[in-house]
């Protein structure tokens, strides 16, 4: 049986097909933004031939993250401890730019309307202030259900700590006939701080109902597979359900996608620390990760703060449609301004006509313009470089020069982004290897490599579809968490009671991802009276006894991000996480099936020294093994690699392989 | 430098200074740096000229260069040292705020580079816990440091100042920490390019002074001014009038502050710094967001004041709230003057007070000392075209309120409500945002300081839109009597009394 992973983007839907023998096959649709399932079906239908059984198919979707952008979903009530009805208008009270006379803040996702006081109060530790008494329950349902809400929020203060009460309403509203779609905070993330916790919940809320319906259309599209499932923000799959019931897990699906696909081909190519780039037309996402996605939970969307555990990304407004322009004071800007993909750069001949990342490629010669897309469409030279010429002139500079300089502003901005996510965070960037994909990705790994002095640039097989890749490579997985806020040494004291919970989420894992899944404990600690936890492993998976005291582990990590230990301080653990994931999927690639081609030949081109005779190479006429060196140009369906002179690339498991003066 | 060398090196200054302002969050102990994020991060050249500053809190924008002009003109600076201060009459605003501040030399010794970073204190001692106290000098405002190397005996100064060392310390720590980082990527980019990284700095800096320059041209010759007031120093001082001269000539300003008050006996006075830092924050709005923020658009910008007024204070003024408080007016007074000049781009006033809180006493829980502030928002000023947001930190400030379950777990004492105050911005064709209600529950005695303005006067509103609302400050005591509390008052509070706060809305614009 075949396996299908499909990519909903903005503008393609992406499918790769595995079949049973390990042979791959890959296929870009347009989507249909309508009704995204569309193309999915069709995607679908068009890879599985006649009499092929398709298995499964993994489904990164973009459904709630537009639902969220766009604002168009449901209609939420929410509930909070009386006297905080205005949580989320509050939000942390900090204005979003700080040199704007205009202040303009994020939307909430709920009106003010619709936002119901309880009373009731848990303290911090747990205790009930005030209880919550059964007429209050009935009451704030009572009102709720004449508010013509469609969805349900819960957020108490203080229900990590004690969730009974926003457990004892929860059960209430889904007991009604209304059938709403509800949400208690808790169950979305038992972490303090009530702001990010209720923002959460509102988000899983706003989606949820949009998501039950979307996620109907999809299971009749597909009505011939068994087994549907999605990619989750962390990087693990969910099944339908699981995630039709927290959907908040879904708001970085696809990015999550890439994420896990740049980590499985850069392991087949012999890598396992990297940094994945991922370069596309508006923005460039990068991320650092060791074997496995790194998470944060302290994301954003749209403005919004998301406190469940999403791959680390970071996000700058640079890609291949990023406006050049000159500011006021005479720099040249590149970003965020871009033209999108409509009209798209001024290469594309849609009426675009601000000089962009592209244009610089294309005038430059590192995008042949007449193989892109592997040559389906045709740039237009003379357009983008009289556009560039245009801006040159204002800046009293020549179409060269500002066309070298728009990639090196590009750069800067992009190089700032792995700087933010690797120096920033205690790790040195020449230890890992850059995995560039994404359409313009491989215009730029070796670039920013030589700035950061990485010396390994791996661009993945068909690198602008490696979301839909990671989809049918990535595992089950199960996330479990609560805030403890509690003196280690108590932990380790206490840790009869701490097992008892942990035994608990481990059969949990266990039920939902079947076998003996992967388990993965850590604790988020401080030093008592920081705000910030530094999250280390811990094995507290086994019986007490056994049970190691993580200080050491935290102290070192701690010298590492800050340069220092507080010795005489104790340790707090702020929370406890587990992440179960099951078996990943086997996968063999062995063959391809892949569109493009064309024949090898020499093109003038400017990698930054002027122009210079440099092949142009179709990736397909590259056997495994085989070895190019530096300066050329490999051309694919799905994106462009600039090999920099004084580099090599080298073809292993089907990626590229690019090492810095040969050697690796 | 070309136009993309210049773009290039800001991202590489602003990116290390971005770097220094998240080690700092993140080994910092207090919740006033962690969560509330009160603490700015900058490069200067050897000349001590800003390079870079992170985008963290307004009014440290044009102080910081004061500190580090002082740190260099008091210390000889060695590598390796890291100079504090915090007197606000040798480069410091009020005693709260901390500098440190650290040289780079190259290979010569020659002084390259300088990295700063400031954070606010929740306690440097003084009268009452959180340092911001109705007294008479700066003697009494907490331990006060000119410029001096940062060594064990310094360090051990302020911890024996404060009412929290433990908390200060993990502080100071963290502020070292961000300025060897800051450090340590300068002398990594120095091994790398070497004296272009000079030239870069100097380039960045005359890029931005062309940009406020274009941004000056805009504005139409002229003379205009603007007053209002504070509505007095805790001390019975009052009303205490700021009045700015705001001149535009082609590429240049100047603003001229000689008619404000004289220096007042209450804690409301500013150094220069501060007038400096409010002026060149509202010039700093009229450009775009892609302005870089470094010493080449303050050469646009000439503040004039009189020694001896409340803004351009003499020691032994005391100066506590004038950094939090009159920094807000000396704004709402530069852009009054500019409404005049371009009615087309500045907004009516904003809740013009941060509305400043301190509780102090001991903690039941820890048998220790505890000391906690934060400043509750308002709501920001209508403008051409659009209403004030609700509720949001205006102007100087922008710092994070710290969360209700983070605050119940650290002290002890409660958040009972915490609501948006519904109508008090103010109407008019476009409605001025409105100010906050936050109430607070004792289960012990506490000292209280609530530090506040626009309770008696109002955010103004403009072209015929009414003002904000002024804000209220009560006490409900066990007993249910109800106090309402002068705006700068220090109060005793016991078991089951209640504080209410309710902050001011932004003013309206336009005839309704």
């Amino acid at each position: 049986m075949s396996r299908v992973g499909v990519d909903t983007g903005g503008t393609f839907t992406d499918v790769v097909k595995q079949r049973e023998d390990g042979s791959l096959e890959v296929f870009k649709l347009l989507s249909t933004p309508e009704d995204p399932s569309r193309a999915i079906g069709e995607g679908v239908l068009s890879v599985v031939g006649d009499g092929e059984v398709c298995g499964e198919v993994i489904h990164g979707t973009t459904v709630a993250t537009n639902a969220l952008l766009e604002r168009r979903g449901a209609k939420v009530a929410l509930v909070t401890t009386a006297g905080f009805e205005d949580l989320l208008v509050l939000a942390r009270q900090t204005r979003p730019e700080l040199y704007a006379l205009r202040v303009e803040v994020a939307e909430p996702l709920v009106e003010r309307a619709l936002c119901f006081g309880v009373r009731e109060r848990v303290g911090y530790d747990g205790g009930v202030r005030v209880p919550l008494s059964e007429e209050e329950v009935q009451r704030v349902v009572e009102e709720v259900a004449r508010s013509g809400a469609d969805a349900v929020v819960i957020c108490l203060l203080h229900s990590y700590a004690n969730g009974d009460h926003e457990e004892r309403l929860a059960a209430a509203f889904r007991g009604r006939p209304e059938g709403w779609h509800v949400t208690a905070s808790r169950e979305v993330t038992a972490t303090f701080r009530e702001y990010e916790r209720a923002s959460t919940a509102a988000i899983n809320g706003y989606v949820g109902p949009v998501m039950a319906r979307y996620f109907e259309r999809l299971q009749e599209r597909l009505k011939e597979v068994p087994r549907i499932e999605v990619l989750q923000s962390h990087g693990g799959r969910g099944t339908l359900k699981e995630v039709a019931a927290l959907p908040v897990h879904t708001a970085l699906s696809g990015p999550a996608g890439g994420v896990v696909g740049a980590l499985k081909s850069a392991e087949e190519a012999g890598f396992s620390r990297v940094i994945t780039f991922d370069m596309g037309g508006t923005s460039t996402d990068v991320s650092l990760a060791e074997g496995e996605p790194t998470l944060t939970r302290s994301a954003k969307i749209g403005g919004l703060p998301l406190q469940v555990p999403v791959v680390d990304l970071f996000t700058v407004g640079a890609g291949g449609g990023s406006e050049a322009y000159r500011d006021a004071g005479g720099a040249l800007k590149v970003g965020p301004r871009s033209a999108g993909a409509e009209p798209g750069p001024v290469a594309y001949g849609r009426g675009g006509a601000v000089p962009t990342v592209t244009d610089a490629h294309v005038v430059l010669g590192t995008l042949v313009a007449d193989r892109f897309l592997g040559g389906e469409m045709t740039l237009d030279e003379e357009g983008a470089r009289e556009a560039v010429e245009e801006l040159a002139a204002s800046l009293g500079m020549s179409w060269r020069a500002l066309a070298r300089g728009i990639l090196d502003v590009a750069d800067a901005a992009m190089a700032r982004a792995i700087k933010v996510v690797s120096l920033e965070r205690g790790y040195d960037p020449r230890e890992y290897a850059l995995v560039a994909f994404g359409g313009a990705g491989g215009l730029h790994g070796c670039r920013l490599a030589e700035q950061l002095e990485m010396s390994t640039v791996i661009v993945p097989r068909a690198p602008g579809v490696l979301s839909a890749m990671g989809m049918i490579r990535a595992p089950g997985r199960r996330l479990m968490e609560q805030t403890l806020l509690q003196r280690l040494e108590e932990c380790l004291e206490e840790s009869e009671a701490l097992r008892e919970r942990l035994k608990r989420w481990e059969e949990e894992a266990g039920a939902a991802l079947g076998e003996a899944p992967t388990l993965r404990w850590t604790a988020g600690l401080r030093y008592v009276g920081q705000t910030h936890a530094v999250e280390v492993d811990v094995d507290w998976g086994g019986e007490v006894e056994e049970w190691g005291d993580p200080r050491g582990v935290f102290e070192a990590e701690h010298q590492r991000l800050f340069g220092y230990v507080a010795a005489e301080v104790p340790v707090e653990v702020v929370d406890l996480r587990l992440m179960a994931s099951g078996a990943p999927p086997a996968f063999q690639s062995q063959s391809w099936t892949l569109r493009g081609g064309g024949e090898e030949e020499v093109r003038r081109i400017d990698m930054g020294e002027g122009p210079r005779e440099t092949p142009v190479v179709p990736r397909e006429s590259l056997e495994e093994g085989e070895r190019r060196s530096g300066p050329a140009v490999i051309t694919e369906y799905s994106g462009t690699t600039v090999v920099l002179p004084g580099w090599i690339a080298e073809v292993r498991r089907g990626h590229l392989v690019l090492s810095r003066g040969g050697e690796g | 430098m070309n136009a993309a060398e210049l773009e290039i090196y800001r991202h590489l200054f602003a990116s290390i200074a971005e770097e220094m302002g998240v080690i700092l969050m993140r080994a910092s102990y207090s919740p006033n740096i962690k969560e509330r994020r009160d603490y700015s991060c900058a490069i200067f050249d050897g000349e001590g000229e800003m390079v870079a500053q992170a985008a963290h809190i307004p009014v440290h924008l044009g102080s910081t260069p004061m500190s580090v002009a002082a740190a260099m003109e008091t210390v000889e600076m060695r590598p390796g040292d890291h100079v504090v201060l915090n007197d606000p009459f040798q480069g410091g605003t009020h005693l709260p705020d901390i500098t440190f501040v650290s040289p780079l030399f190259d290979e010569e010794g020659r002084l390259i580079f300088v990295v700063a970073n400031r954070a606010h204190h929740a306690d440097v001692g003084g009268k009452t816990p959180g340092s911001l106290s109705l007294v008479e000098s700066v003697e009494d405002e907490g331990i006060c440091l000119g410029p001096q190397r940062f060594t064990d005996e310094v360090e051990g100064a302020i911890l024996m100042a404060s009412r929290t060392p433990e908390e200060r310390r993990g502080d100071l720590r963290a502020q070292v920490a961000a300025n060897r980082r800051g450090l340590m990527r300068l002398q990594g980019e120095w091994e790398k390019r070497g004296a272009i990284l000079l030239e870069a700095a100097r380039g960045l800096q005359a890029h931005s002074e062309e940009f406020m320059g274009e941004v000056l041209r805009e504005i139409p010759d002229g003379t205009w001014s603007f007053q209002d007031e504070l509505e007095g120093d805790g001390l019975g001082s009052g009303p205490i009038e700021i009045a700015a001269e705001v001149e535009i000539r082609g590429a240049r300003a100047r603003v001229d502050f000689s008619g404000s008050a004289g220096q007042v006996a209450g804690p409301v006075n500013v150094p220069k710094a501060v007038t400096l830092s409010a002026t060149l924050y509202a010039f700093r709005c009229l450009a775009d967001r892609s302005l870089p923020t470094n010493g080449g658009y303050m050469r646009c910008v000439e503040v004039v004041t009189r020694p001896g007024t409340v803004v351009d204070a003499k020691y032994p003024a005391a100066v506590a709230l004038g950094n939090v408080e009159t920094s807000q007016r000396i704004t709402d007074v530069v852009l009054g003057a500019l409404s005049q000049a371009v009615p087309e781009r500045i907004p009516a006033a904003s809740c013009g007070t941060m509305n400043n809180l301190t509780i102090g006493g001991l903690d039941p829980r820890r048998g220790s000392e505890f000391a906690y502030y934060e400043t509750i928002a308002g709501g920001s000023g209508a403008g051409p075209g659009f209403d004030g947001a609700s509720a949001v930190h205006t102007h100087m400030t922008n710092t994070l309120n710290t969360p209700v379950e983070a605050l119940e777990h650290a002290y002890p004492f409660r958040v009972e409500a915490y609501r948006v105050r519904r109508g008090s911005g103010g109407d008019g064709k476009f409605r001025g945002g409105d100010g906050v209600v936050r109430e607070y529950g004792f289960d012990g005695p506490v000292t209280v300081g609530v530090m506040t303005e626009r309770r008696q006067t109002r955010p103004y509103g403009l072209a015929g839109g009414e003002p904000g609302q002024a804000g209220e400050n009560r006490v409900i005591r066990a007993d249910g009597a109800e106090e309402v509390l002068a705006p700068k008052r220090e109060v005793e509070l016991k078991a089951g009394d209640r504080l209410v706060i309710e902050t001011p809305g932004g003013g309206g614009f336009g005839q309704k």
